[in-house]
């Protein structure tokens, strides 16, 4: 796995390549994540933030999370990638005590190549 | 006795007229605070120093995109595609549990009762005044807890993975302490200098039970509700929103692409104080502009739809949170300076009498020498009963929340003490009785809240004689403030 234009959340896999999402660091967050591909209500559905999401990429696909806040300052997250076939990427955020959107989303572009 | 009932009589009416704590969220508000979250991170990388071919670089590729900023595009999307006057930003409620000021027992305090929970952080304050002490002086108070440690280390990369809900961190959470320092004494009287003769004191506190917490676990399984429910649906939404951003997806929009091209080169094109207004242009009439496919309107109705369920149904199980019992235990080691040292053990309580419209803070403490003093037998000091409660008055969105608060004190003292010093006094054993109006000003957004109060009394410590007494002061909550300087 190898990100594109250093941006971590741009990622280009090899066909098959199984990609892992874990919480590696977590304040203040709810038990329970939700992963979204490429639109699915289902899969991979909710997990609790503990628990790693794996995926196989077969072509070319958009994973979405969304992480939830309990309160309203003070949470924070790494969020550590890896590929089946190595390499990885890391995404991490902190919530602003007057900014204090209660979850946070945001999407992950992996290219089959 | 007549007093007495107007009294009352008062507190009924200001307790019957308050309204809800918290007003409730929807999409524009979430809107709004993740748009000033790229307001500050935008702001940061032009204000670093960088070159600004490396300043557009990561704008265009890693702050302002669809992939990072998955919620806010979306959001802004559903605030586009609505009619302009639906949201009107609403602000947060404002916690009343969150005690900054120093404990009741030192100088220089405007509490007269100790509050179960402390900012996350760290908590500052500075009031002037003085309730149940003869001499009057500046008191620094710092709080903070284990997690606040655990997770500064693990932002600077000191410590590879943690998660404050797992079993240790858990324990950890419910544990918090401070340090209050006198800055009136030592060699540099009115300077903080943090030394050993302006500590005045010390404490950690355990919350024994605390409902206040939305981790708790009798509120697991309606989270796990919540969030499985429209949580999930509006991630899935999330998904199928930003594949009209990305030009691989056969859904791409070009006129979505153009707007999002247009708004980078803007943005990058801005001055660091020029950010948040045109980011306000690009998410407002720049993207009400375009005009959306109708499969997109229609997964964009779903979203706002799914959202506001989300936050309705989350403001609703937070007001429930909210109005849980604590109990917290708290040991204080007190260094008054010019009398003996002693510790206090105290069992505080907060509870939300009327529905969850006050709140009713309850104290009840028990004090020992640290070291008998001379011709004192006995190594007990005092025992101390009190009672606070907390009204929120006013229109919270407009205003921010005003507090009134009336808190009544007992303390049996069980020996005489004589302080030292220039002109020893002493402190008779007996009762002392203290009685306490307080009426809170918010300064809106600022972190700032200006007490006034008005303390009536039996005696105090040292004098045997009756008192009524007005106290001004002002307090900070670290918190609020440092998240403004926070790059």
């Amino acid at each position: 796995m190898k990100t594109r234009n250093n941006n971590p959340q741009d990622l280009i896999v090899k066909p098959n390549e199984k990609i892992t999402i874990s919480i590696v660091q977590s304040t203040g967050l709810l038990q329970e994540v939700t992963y979204s591909l490429d639109g699915s209500k289902t899969f991979p559905g909710p997990k609790p933030k503990n628990q790693p999401c794996t995926f196989p990429v077969s072509q070319n696909g958009n994973l979405t999370m969304t992480m939830f806040y309990a309160g309203n300052s003070g949470g924070s997250f790494k969020v550590k990638v890896t590929g089946s076939a190595g390499g990885e990427s890391e995404v991490s955020g902190t919530q602003p005590d007057n900014a204090t959107f209660e979850s946070i989303s945001f999407r992950f572009k992996v290219e089959a190549n | 006795m007549k007093i007495k009932t107007n009294i009352f009589l008062a507190i009924g009416i200001l307790v019957c007229s308050a309204p809800l704590t918290r007003a409730q969220r929807n999409i524009g508000k979430e809107f709004e605070d993740q748009l000033k979250g790229l307001v500050r991170d935008i702001t940061t990388i032009k204000n670093s120093g960088g070159s600004a071919d490396a300043q557009a670089n990561l704008i265009r590729n890693q702050q302002f995109t669809e992939l990072r900023r998955t919620s806010l595009f979306s959001l802004g999307l559903a605030v586009a595609n609505a009619p302009r006057d639906r949201y009107v930003t609403k602000i947060e409620e404002a916690r009343v549990d969150k005690q900054v000021g120093t404990s009741a027992n030192s100088s220089g305090t405007t509490s007269l009762v100790a509050k179960p929970s402390v900012p996350a952080i760290l908590g500052f304050a500075v009031e002037n005044g003085a309730i149940e002490k003869s001499t009057s002086g500046t008191t620094i108070t710092f709080r903070g807890n284990p997690i606040g440690i655990i997770k500064a280390l693990g932002d600077k990369g000191f410590i590879e993975s943690y998660d404050d809900d797992d079993p240790t961190t858990k324990v950890l959470r419910r544990f918090s302490f401070g340090a209050s320092f006198d800055t009136s004494r030592g060699a540099q009287p009115g300077t903080f200098t943090g030394s050993n003769q302006q500590l005045s004191a010390y404490n950690l506190r355990f919350d024994l039970y605390n409902h206040r917490d939305p981790r708790n676990s009798d509120y697991t399984k309606k989270w796990e509700r919540l969030i499985s429910n429209q949580g999930q649906a509006f991630t899935a939404n999330e998904s199928e929103i930003l594949k009209f951003f990305d030009d691989s997806m056969p859904e791409y929009d070009p006129q979505l692409g153009a707007w999002l091209k247009a708004a980078q080169d803007a943005v990058i094109a801005a001055s660091a104080d020029n950010v948040e207004k045109v980011l306000r242009e690009q998410f407002g009439d720049k993207l009400r502009a375009v005009t959306l496919k109708p499969e997109l309107r229609a997964i964009v109705t779903s979203f706002e739809n799914n959202v506001n369920s989300f936050l309705n149904d989350r403001g609703n199980l937070l007001k429930e949170v909210a109005n849980g019992p604590i109990v917290a235990f708290e040991y204080t080691n007190n260094r008054p300076g010019n009398q003996p040292n002693y510790s206090n053990f105290n069992l505080i309580g907060e509870f939300s009498p009327f529905n969850g419209r006050a709140d009713l803070t309850t104290n009840a403490s028990f004090s020992t020498f640290s070291t008998k003093p001379t011709g004192v037998t006995r190594s007990a000091r005092d025992f101390q009963l009190s009672g606070q409660l907390d009204v929120p008055l006013g229109d919270i969105a407009r205003t921010g929340p005003f507090v009134f608060t009336f808190s009544g004190k007992y303390q049996h003292v069980f020996s005489d003490i004589t302080t030292t010093g220039t002109t020893p006094t002493t402190l008779e054993k007996g009762n002392i009785g203290i009685g306490q109006f307080k009426f809170t000003i918010p300064v809106k957004g600022s972190g700032v809240k200006i007490p006034l109060s008005v303390t009536f009394s039996n005696r105090t410590e040292f004098i045997k004689e009756s008192k009524v007494r007005g106290n001004i002061g002002i307090t900070f909550d670290l918190d609020t403030l440092f998240s403004k300087l926070k790059p």
